[in-house]
């Protein structure tokens, strides 16, 4: 990573506990993660090692109790809700592991609406057939969500991800409800829009596989960063056996 | 003729003296004196034999102006009223005289007396027939059977005649017109107007009453919307997590609840109305032939636009806590993992 490129998205010292009747969880205590524009990062860890909290944060779902989180250079401590629902409308991406379309609107519809929320309908609507082309969902447009297979209700709900140029792609595990090469598609399609159109995508997972179409992969364990790798070069898998296995 | 004397009046209660031969019980009794400038006349029934050679007897009219020492004849048989074909379609009074103010008896006429054997068992018919009036009310409600004694409303309740009138007559002018010819009757004549009038009174008193339930029903309705709207939450918890990440405000989470609730009760107005009508429909048509009136539904157009308008606002109030509940719902619930630690 060039320390030229500015960064999307940069987290430090995050921590945040929840209290589970009289316990206290520890869920993250103190990540600190960098990620430039342009990159696309799989954050990798198993059940419990806080990465779905990291996800929250990084996704202004959720406050830190300590620790800040900077998307796109704005610092986001002690905004107010509306603000931070704002800032997740217009500068965040989501997809989810259930695509998790709105059922009784059309594919067109879906994808349209943050843009309707943020009131830019009319400047998406000039965009979507570009954008629809890319994704290869240009003839599906006005199918309802039942209509569509898997793979292409994930490129529908990356559509709606990207309708509004967000600074950074959330993805919480992305190909987990698909099958292997559907989820193989999808990840090549997020792989070629940071290559070749400049996306930023965060994407956690516990799919090795998926994990190696990431330029890094961040480790996770007990609330830590246990580690990270490059995925370029040779060592890469033997690093993310190493981490599983230990 | 056996004749006797008053010895005392109790009332109606009349104790006579005879001295040659007491009259049967049951036997009638009439008096008819001249008693000043009037002329009384009596009959009476003989109840008791008091020994001493006194009956005791029930006067059948007001004793008023008897005196103690007046004559008293014995009939010979109790009182006798006439029967057949004679008598159809007249009034009597209990002792057989018409009361009509048509033409007298024939003198020939058959009297039966009031006090007589039942018919014997081999003479009665084995069957239960029905003797149909050919009023409505009595024929199916109460009918009466042939061959039985029933009891006629009279004394203190008036009877109840429907005019019908002839073509071109006016209906104040008809009673105005009995009013003249019958002041002693006491006739109480009422026009349709007037009868529709205070049936309507009486009704409008009825549904006065049904307001509260109204008001009730509709509080009980708006609790059913809340509730609804709040068990929705739970399964749509994750719905509206997901449009929360996607960028919709609380505020705007709150007025898709809201909009829910106000859709919903609007929903339940419009089809309230519609089945309310045809229900006043059922019941009128099912209350006409059942009674024989002429019925018709009317719809309070006044209380259905009133429904119509306050439906929203019910939806309105019964969606504040529900809208409340759902903006205050943790978005973090859109993700996979959510259930993970919580």
């Amino acid at each position: 990573m060039s320390e030229a490129r500015r960064a999307a998205v940069r987290a430090v010292g995050l921590e945040k506990s929840y209290q589970l009747g009289e316990q206290t969880i520890r869920a993250l205590g103190g990540v600190s993660l960098t990620v430039g524009q342009g990159e696309f990062v799989a954050v990798m860890g198993p059940s419990g090692s806080g990465k779905s909290t990291l996800l929250h944060l990084l996704g202004l779902l959720d406050s830190p109790d300590a620790g800040s989180v900077e998307i796109g250079g704005r610092a986001t401590a002690g905004l107010s809700d509306d603000e931070l629902t704002a800032l997740r409308r217009d500068e965040l991406g989501f997809i989810f592991q259930n695509f998790e379309l709105v059922p009784n609107l059309s594919a067109r519809e879906n994808v349209l609406l943050p843009a309707e929320v943020s009131g830019r309908l009319a400047e998406a609507e000039r965009e979507l057939p570009a954008l629809a082309e890319q994704l290869g969902i240009a003839d599906r447009l006005d199918h309802r969500p039942r209509q569509l297979s898997g793979g292409q209700r994930q490129r529908v709900a990356l559509a709606r991800a990207l309708i509004n140029h967000p600074v950074v792609v959330l993805a919480d595990e992305p190909t987990g409800n698909l099958d292997s090469r559907t989820g193989g598609e999808v990840l090549a399609l997020l792989r070629h829009g940071v290559d070749a159109l400049g996306w930023t995508v965060i994407m956690v997972t516990h799919d090795a596989a998926a994990a190696l179409v990431a330029d890094r992969i961040v480790f996770l364990r007990d609330g830590l960063v246990a580690g990270e790798t490059a995925t370029a070069g040779e060592g890469a898998r033997q690093r993310i056996e190493e981490f599983l296995a230990s | 003729m056996n004749k006797g004397k008053i010895v005392e009046i109790i009332g109606p209660v009349l104790d006579v003296e005879f001295t040659e031969s007491l009259p049967a019980i049951y036997n009638a009794l009439e008096i008819d004196v001249e008693s000043g400038s009037s002329r009384i006349r009596l009959t009476a029934e003989v109840q008791q034999h008091l020994g001493d050679s006194k009956v005791r007897a029930v006067a059948m009219d007001s004793t008023d102006g008897l005196a103690r020492g007046m004559e008293v004849t014995d009939t010979g048989q109790p009182i006798a009223v006439p029967v057949g074909q004679a008598t159809l379609g007249r009034l009597f009074n209990l002792l057989g005289d018409p009361i009509d103010e048509g033409d007298p008896l024939p003198a020939d006429v058959e009297r039966w007396p009031i006090h007589r054997p039942s018919p014997a068992f081999e003479e009665l018919e084995p069957t239960t027939e029905i003797l149909e009036t050919g009023i409505k009310v009595i024929d199916l409600l109460a009918p009466y059977v042939k061959g039985g004694k029933v009891g006629l409303f009279g004394g203190g309740n008036p009877d109840l005649y429907v005019l019908t009138l002839l073509p071109g007559e006016e209906q104040a002018a008809v009673r105005d017109r009995l009013l003249a010819e019958f002041p002693d009757l006491g006739l109480d004549v009422t026009l349709n107007a007037d009868y529709r009038r205070n049936i309507q009174e009486i009704t409008s008193q009825a549904f006065a009453t049904t307001r509260l339930l109204l008001f009730i029903a509709v509080l009980v309705a708006a609790l059913a919307v809340a509730n609804t709207l709040g068990m929705n939450l739970v399964n749509r918890g994750h719905e509206i997590a997901v449009l929360r990440t996607l960028g919709l405000t609380r505020r705007g989470v709150r007025t898709l609840v809201t909009a829910e609730g106000v859709v919903v009760t609007l929903l339940g107005a419009l089809i309230g109305i519609a089945f309310g009508a045809v229900l006043a429909r059922v019941v009128v048509t099912g209350a006409g032939a059942l009674t024989g009136f002429r019925l018709e539904p009317t719809v309070p157009a006044s209380l259905a636009v009133i429904a119509l308008l306050a439906s929203p606002l019910v939806g309105l109030l019964a969606a504040i806590f529900p809208a409340r509940r759902a903006a205050r719902m943790a978005p973090t619930r859109a993700l996979a993992s959510w259930s993970e630690h919580v």
